[in-house]
């Protein structure tokens, strides 16, 4: 049994080293790895000598680098668990079904890193409740997330060290970023490093704070840890060792020949007023957003992350300059990326796979672009729109700095183009790891986060002008401050 | 001329896949073009629907060059891709509705054509489902519906026939036949000989991107040396293929 499997991992072993591992892509990896060492080492000690604020902005983009990248992975592993295009190829050869669905296991080992990150957040706010060290146990729950972590690593590091470096925005971006580190201190080594590690033990466990801040009851958060971990196992197991089935198929192929004649209709007779071709667009968007996949998954991300950011905004002291508490801070942005993100790439990649039916059409290059403009940047005014007004609603008096609103502008300025251009001219493939995770796509994330972190404060100060009266924004303070009392009182 | 191609040349790299081709195809009529794997008939056509910009040469459509007024262009051209764009998460009506909108023409004609061809192609019970279940054969008809939006003067068909069944090709030719008896001229390119030699009026033969005959199959049969041989024998025989002497390949 093990041969077969071997076999077939050996082989796709081998398709990824050829895929990765030339010569070019090992050199750029080489200096891509000593670029973020040196990089990880000024962004630490820039953490953690500076007070939050713009300063802290480069540590936030590191970390959003390997956050995008990782959280990337995970629509995509479960896109890959269903939909792979290899699974037709495999299911046809003379593979046994045990042997297919280890292959599988194997391939798609993100769901491992799913539970056992899930299962490792849980025990922490269970343990952090009672007196036992939980560091040995909640490192071996890591290593094992590692682990799976690693056997899909050839997805993940092809995607990150070699990708698209070498496109055009990739090298802009790494120039960039290189050009820009002279400018932040070194961490001294080892101790800030220690220090890091230490604090960013509980930014990495947010979850499970809030879980045992929701409930001191050691109980009730151990008997919700276990039921976590027995409902990923059992949803992993499902998805894997029964839904591959044959059968099952069948099943969702029904699914899909269901008839659809609500949405274009409805959605139309709404959009009345818009020009025919421009109404043509739109209806197409929202059509191809409301029945794909991604968006379903992202849906769900965008829901936690509302939460998680609103929590973060109503809870973090922006005078703590502790690392854990930037983490945080940058988490909570990172969230309005994610939610930016989830919508805009998935807008990018629908107009760039099929463009060559807009290309064929007599549609004018100025109105495709103009098209690809509006649709890669109004998910991301809505959202950043959205976000500034609850971020108003719980915290009114986040600052309102001129500096961040000029530096926000500038920014702005220069990646909404670079977005526009993207989403115009973007030739993905239809396998899309490498592209999701790559130098140049991630670089071209991590540089929303920026505009959106410089840019949080002015959405604020705008909506807050706009549609909130001073005794609306007085009386929400008040509701919320009596909310935040609560909160602490847990 | 509804389409007039002059020296087009087009380069990849080191492949020079179109090399100084000319020819044009008159109102009405049906123009087969037929080649190798290869020999730059898909090169051609996607320069024709401006995905493609040709390196030197001009290429006109309705009287409008490709090149320098596009939108005109491609208003008179119907493309049906040899792999269809197919919006997966689109009902097959849907996907009218939006080819409708994008080429500014009015819905309700696009739509009564479309139920026309539905009904044709039997496919009236998956109209509104997602194009993602379709076959590959559902999605193809689906293209060509799309490429027949509006009756566009000039009618594209790249590999119409694959992966079509036995009467949906027989339809495919009704409606080529169809096409031009209402004046709208049809490029049709094909692997599938039989088919050209029954619903092609001319014929152009290419490889590696030069035209090495042009004109109705008799005459290109006649040019060759062969009278009255069928369009396989003079296809093979003009692209210098020897099918006396292959070895036992199994």
């Amino acid at each position: 049994m093990w041969s077969r499997v071997g076999l077939v991992l050996r082989f796709k072993l081998r398709v990824a080293l050829r895929t990765y591992l030339n010569p070019a892509n090992l050199f750029l990896g080489l200096i891509s790895v000593a670029g973020l060492w040196v990089l990880t080492r000024r962004l630490v000690g820039a953490a953690i000598e500076s007070e939050l604020g713009l300063e802290a902005l480069p540590p936030l983009w590191f970390t959003g680098l390997w956050i995008v990248t990782t959280a990337a992975h995970l629509p995509i592993a479960g896109r890959l668990l269903f939909r792979a295009p290899e699974c037709e190829l495999l299911l046809s050869q003379p593979l046994a079904p045990r042997h297919f669905l280890l292959e599988r296991a194997a391939e798609l080992s993100f769901p491992h890193l799913l539970w056992w990150l899930a299962s490792a957040f849980f025990l922490y706010a269970w343990i952090d409740l009672g007196e036992l060290d939980a560091s040995r146990l909640v490192l071996g729950l890591l290593a094992g997330a590692l682990f799976a972590l690693f056997c899909a690593g050839y997805q993940l590091t092809g995607g990150l060290i070699a990708g698209h470096f070498r496109s055009r925005l990739g090298r802009w971006l790494a120039a960039a970023t290189i050009t820009s580190l002279p400018a932040l201190p070194l961490a001294r080594m080892p101790d800030d490093f220690a220090a890091a590690a230490r604090l960013l033990e509980s930014w990495a466990f947010w979850p499970s704070t809030l879980a045992s801040r929701l409930t001191s009851d050691q109980g009730i958060v151990g008997a919700g840890g276990l039921l976590a971990m027995v409902g990923g196992l059992a949803l992993f197991s499902d998805v894997l060792f029964h839904r591959w089935h044959r059968k099952d198929f069948s099943r969702a192929l029904t699914r899909s020949q269901t008839k659809r004649t609500l949405l274009w209709p409805t959605a139309a007779s709404l959009l009345a007023a818009l020009p025919r071709t421009a109404r043509g667009l739109v209806l197409r968007d929202l059509t191809l957003f409301l029945r794909g996949a991604y968006p379903n998954a992202g849906l769900a991300i965008v829901g936690l992350g509302v939460v998680h950011f609103l929590f973060s905004a109503a809870v973090v002291d922006p005078k703590d300059t502790r690392l854990a508490m930037v983490m945080t801070q940058f988490f909570a942005v990172f969230e309005i990326v994610i939610v930016t993100w989830v919508f805009a790439f998935d807008w990018l990649k629908f107009r760039s796979e099929w463009l060559g039916l807009e290309q064929s059409s007599p549609l004018a290059p100025k109105a495709q672009l103009t098209a690809s403009l509006v649709t890669a940047i109004v998910p991301c005014l809505v959202t950043a729109a959205t976000l500034g007004a609850l971020a108003l609603l719980v915290r009114p008096d986040l600052g309102k700095s001129w500096l961040q609103l000029l530096i926000s502008l500038a920014v702005l300025g220069v990646v909404i183009p670079i977005l526009g251009v993207q989403a115009a001219w973007a030739g993905f493939r239809e396998r899309s790891i490498p592209e999701e995770t790559a130098f140049g796509m991630t670089g071209g994330f991590t540089g929303m986060i920026l505009v959106l972190a410089t840019w949080l404060p002015l959405w604020i100060g705008l909506v807050g002008a706009f549609f909130f009266t001073p005794a609306v924004v007085r009386q929400l303070r008040r509701s919320l401050d009596c909310i935040r009392r609560l909160e602490v009182t847990w | 001329m509804i389409l007039r191609i002059e020296a087009v040349r087009k380069r990849y790299d080191q492949i020079e896949a179109v090399k100084g081709l000319s020819f044009g195809i008159a109102p009405g009529e049906v123009f087969g073009l037929l080649g190798e794997n290869g020999s730059g008939k898909s090169t051609l056509n996607k320069m024709i629907v401006g995905l493609l910009r040709p390196d030197s040469g001009t290429i006109r459509v309705a009287d409008h060059d490709v090149q320098a007024d596009p939108e005109a262009a491609k208003a008179a051209i119907g493309f049906l891709p040899e792999v269809p764009f197919l919006y997966p998460a689109m009902t097959g009506r849907e996907f009218i509705r939006f080819i409708a909108a994008l080429r500014g023409l009015e819905e309700s004609d696009v739509l009564a054509l479309a139920d026309r061809l539905f009904g044709a192609f039997e496919l009236e019970h998956a109209q509104d489902q997602i194009v993602g279940s379709y076959s590959a054969g559902m999605r193809k008809k689906v293209a060509l519906m799309g490429a027949l939006a509006g009756t566009p003067p000039l009618v594209i068909l790249d590999e119409p026939t694959n992966a079509l069944d036995p009467y949906s090709i027989f339809l495919l030719r009704e409606i080529i036949d169809e096409l031009r008896q209402r004046g709208s001229a049809v490029l049709v390119t094909s692997h599938i000989l039989e088919f050209i030699e029954k619903c092609a009026d001319r014929i152009g033969i290419i490889a590696k991107g030069e035209l090495l005959a042009l004109g109705t199959p008799s005459e290109v049969a006649e040019a060759t040396g062969r009278p009255g041989a069928n369009l396989e024998t003079v296809f093979l025989n003009l692209v210098g293929r020897n099918t006396e002497q292959i070895p036992k390949l199994l």
